[in-house]
């Protein structure tokens, strides 16, 4: 295996540096992500580094940690925040969504928030409900704020370049499982930029139309080999960003395939999938379809800490595969 | 002489017929028949019916077989008619009965709207476009998918699908070896691009139409037929237009002699009766001219295509956005017209746009 088969934690902190060397106002700061190198190893020896200015370890205060980026961004900085549990984003809302989304727009585009907010989400490592969850289906709900879930590390580390490149605040949403994963693709050296607001096709195939992000990428990607032996043939699309939202490589697939699944960890009721079904619903593939759109997520409850009863809570490559299987099947 | 081919097809008797049953057939290869005269008898589940010929020629070929269950749409026989029929008679659906309520005079009826369940069609999204645009109707189809849906499959393998594209295939033929007919005639196409405007596409359509008739009328020498090289008592215009079988070619008779609305509102209908599959039948034959109108698209010209016996054929691009301007094409059958006549024509038109 090639030394560039980067796993996500490596991408991101490989990103970061990268930022960090073409732009002196580029910092961090979180909580433990210094000298202890990050809740998730992601930050690793950046403090060591590029020192402890520009590698900052904060307080266990949230709302203090984004207030204090939204000003440093509004003072020209560029400040990446890590937040080590996304579910800790509910302590800063205020910061995100009363300032640092509105601030542009209320100045009449007079000022700039150039703030990366990166966050660990998701279930699956033990961590119960209030460590566990998926909300970015919230930020999705706020103009303003463009939201990013990369689903690999070669998709991490493209992505959150151009987020620290944007001059407004970007949601980054990155789940713990993918950390330690390493990506079906090597990670290319320097500094690429992948665009926001571009959908990625990663596999074609003639029979249904899967829309996943994050993790859910990488089990409809398992899903679809298993089904390629009984001939099911799946195309898999990760729109990458959830806001803004490239829906016409959707259109176009819908069109090919005439059905329609999204897949999400997060729960199924307001989910972020529904927009991506209201978007086909109302959109130009409506006439194309041949079969119910399936939606396949969370269930609508806390995430359970027994670790049988955590797995059964979301969506996993089996129930992917079942549902492929029967839609295509019953629906021709 | 009798020098067009018509197929007289199994008809469409109600609305929910798919096929018809070949009882008989009353005439053989060879008989002279007249417009309205019986030529063949079909059986359906509801009805029995005589067929009658829809225009006077000689019998030409047999090609349904007696006792055989054939799809609607299917050829019956082949006549040789004597009037140019472009197109099938699509217009063979049997009106309802309409039983008129005649309340006793004196005594206040009581108007009772009879309560019928509506018809609840489930079918998925394809099915439904594709059954549109194929006019077929859901309630035929039988469906096998979950909660009693109609599934794309159970449209596209159903025989109405098939018919239409029969229907569709049958009438493309025909158009084919009719304007074979005039490949090897010589002619020259023209173009000159008019600025003419209108409030609305179809007006222009009315426009057009108008005023091409108004000038083979005082040009009589091209509103001639080649068959017997005479000069025709009337302006017959083929307008080509879209129709769920394929192409539609109903002939407006005359139509500089109808006032500008009235002309618009014939058009307006017949392009609706077209795309329907209709077509009033007094409107197939008669043509001594055709225009094949593109205004409704997005191209910009075509090169007309003369249709046999006459001597004259026009097209019309879309308006090109910018300047409104639009291609006006004309062929003429040399034989009967020279280039230099043909660019004097053209400009005759364009200017009286």
């Amino acid at each position: 295996m090639s030394d560039r088969m980067l796993t996500m934690a490596q991408a991101l902190r490989e990103a970061m540096s990268i930022a960090m060397d073409e732009r002196p106002e580029v910092f961090i700061l979180g909580e433990d992500i210094g000298i202890y190198g990050g809740a998730f190893g992601v930050t690793g020896d950046l403090y060591h580094r590029y020192g402890k200015e520009r590698v900052r370890d904060t307080p266990i205060s949230e709302l203090g940690i984004v207030g204090a980026a939204v000003g440093a961004a509004l003072s020209g900085m560029r400040p990446i925040v890590e937040i080590q549990f996304s579910d800790f984003t509910a302590q800063a809302m205020d910061q995100i969504v009363n300032q640092a989304a509105k601030i542009h727009f209320m100045v009449g585009g007079g000022l700039n928030v150039p703030l990366v907010l990166r966050a660990a989400s998701g279930s699956g490592t033990g961590a119960a409900a209030q460590h566990s969850q998926s909300l970015e289906g919230w930020f999705a709900n706020v103009p303003g704020l463009k939201v990013v879930i990369p689903s690999s590390p070669y998709e991490a580390k493209g992505l959150l370049l151009s987020a620290i490149d944007d001059p407004n605040p970007v949601i980054f949403m990155e789940h713990k499982l993918l950390y330690k994963i390493p990506g079906r693709e090597e990670v290319p050296e320097g500094g690429y930029r992948i665009p926001l607001g571009v959908s990625r096709v990663l596999r074609e195939g003639k029979d249904l139309t899967v829309v996943a992000t994050g993790i859910m990428v990488f089990k409809a990607i398992a899903a679809a080999q298993e089904l390629e032996k009984e001939g099911v043939a799946l195309t898999v699309i990760d729109p990458r960003t959830i806001s803004p939202l490239d829906m016409d490589p959707v259109y176009e697939s819908v069109e090919k395939t005439g059905r329609l699944m999204v897949v999400q960890e997060a729960p199924e009721h307001g989910g972020f999938l529904n927009e991506v079904i209201a978007k086909v619903a109302t959109g130009p593939s409506l006439g194309s379809l041949i079969a119910p759109v399936v939606r396949l997520a969370g269930m609508n409850i806390p995430i359970p800490y027994a670790p049988q009863l955590e797995k059964a809570a979301v969506p996993q490559v089996p129930d992917i595969v079942k549902a492929a299987r029967n839609v295509v099947a019953n629906w021709r | 002489m009798s020098k067009f081919d018509y197929a007289v097809i199994m008809p469409k008797m109600s609305m929910t017929m798919e096929e018809g049953e070949l009882l008989g057939i009353r005439v053989k290869v060879g008989d002279v028949v007249k417009s309205g005269d019986v030529l063949f008898d079909v059986a359906t589940d509801k009805i029995d019916m005589e067929v009658e010929s829809p225009s006077d020629g000689v019998v030409k070929e047999i090609i349904g077989q007696v006792g055989s269950t054939m799809p609607v749409g299917a050829p019956v026989l082949m006549l040789l008619t004597d009037t140019q029929v472009m197109s099938f008679d699509f217009n063979s659906l049997p009106i309802e009965a309409i039983v008129p309520v005649v309340p006793t005079p004196g005594i206040e009826v009581p108007i009772v709207v009879p309560f019928t369940e509506p018809v609840v069609v489930r079918a998925v999204p394809k099915a439904r476009v594709i059954a549109q645009n194929r006019g077929i109707n859901l309630q035929t189809i039988a469906a096998t998918g979950p909660f009693g849906t109609i599934t794309y499959e159970d449209v596209t393998n159903s025989q109405v699908f098939g018919a239409n594209d029969a229907r569709k295939a049958s009438n493309r033929k025909m158009v084919a070896e009719t304007i074979e007919k005039t490949r090897g005639i010589p002619q020259i196409t023209l173009s000159r691009f008019s600025t003419h405007t209108t409030a609305s596409l179809e007006q222009g359509s009315a426009h057009l139409v108008s005023t091409w008739a108004r000038i083979l009328r005082r040009n009589a020498h091209f509103n001639i037929s080649t068959l017997d090289e005479k000069a025709h008592p009337h302006v017959g215009i083929a307008l080509i237009m879209e129709s769920k079988y394929g192409l539609a070619i109903p002939v407006f008779k005359d139509p500089d002699l109808s006032a500008g609305t009235d002309l618009l509102a014939w058009i307006q209908l017949t392009r609706a009766q077209a795309l329907h599959g209709k077509v009033p039948v007094e409107m197939l034959s008669g043509a001594t001219t055709s225009i094949f109108d593109l205004s409704h698209t997005k191209i910009s010209s075509a090169i007309p295509l003369l249709l046999p016996s006459h001597t004259t054929a026009l097209s019309v691009g879309a308006p090109q956005a910018a300047f409104a301007e639009s291609e006006i094409c004309l062929t003429v059958d040399l034989r009967y017209c020279d280039a230099l006549e043909a660019a004097q024509l053209l400009d005759q038109l364009i200017d009286a746009l």
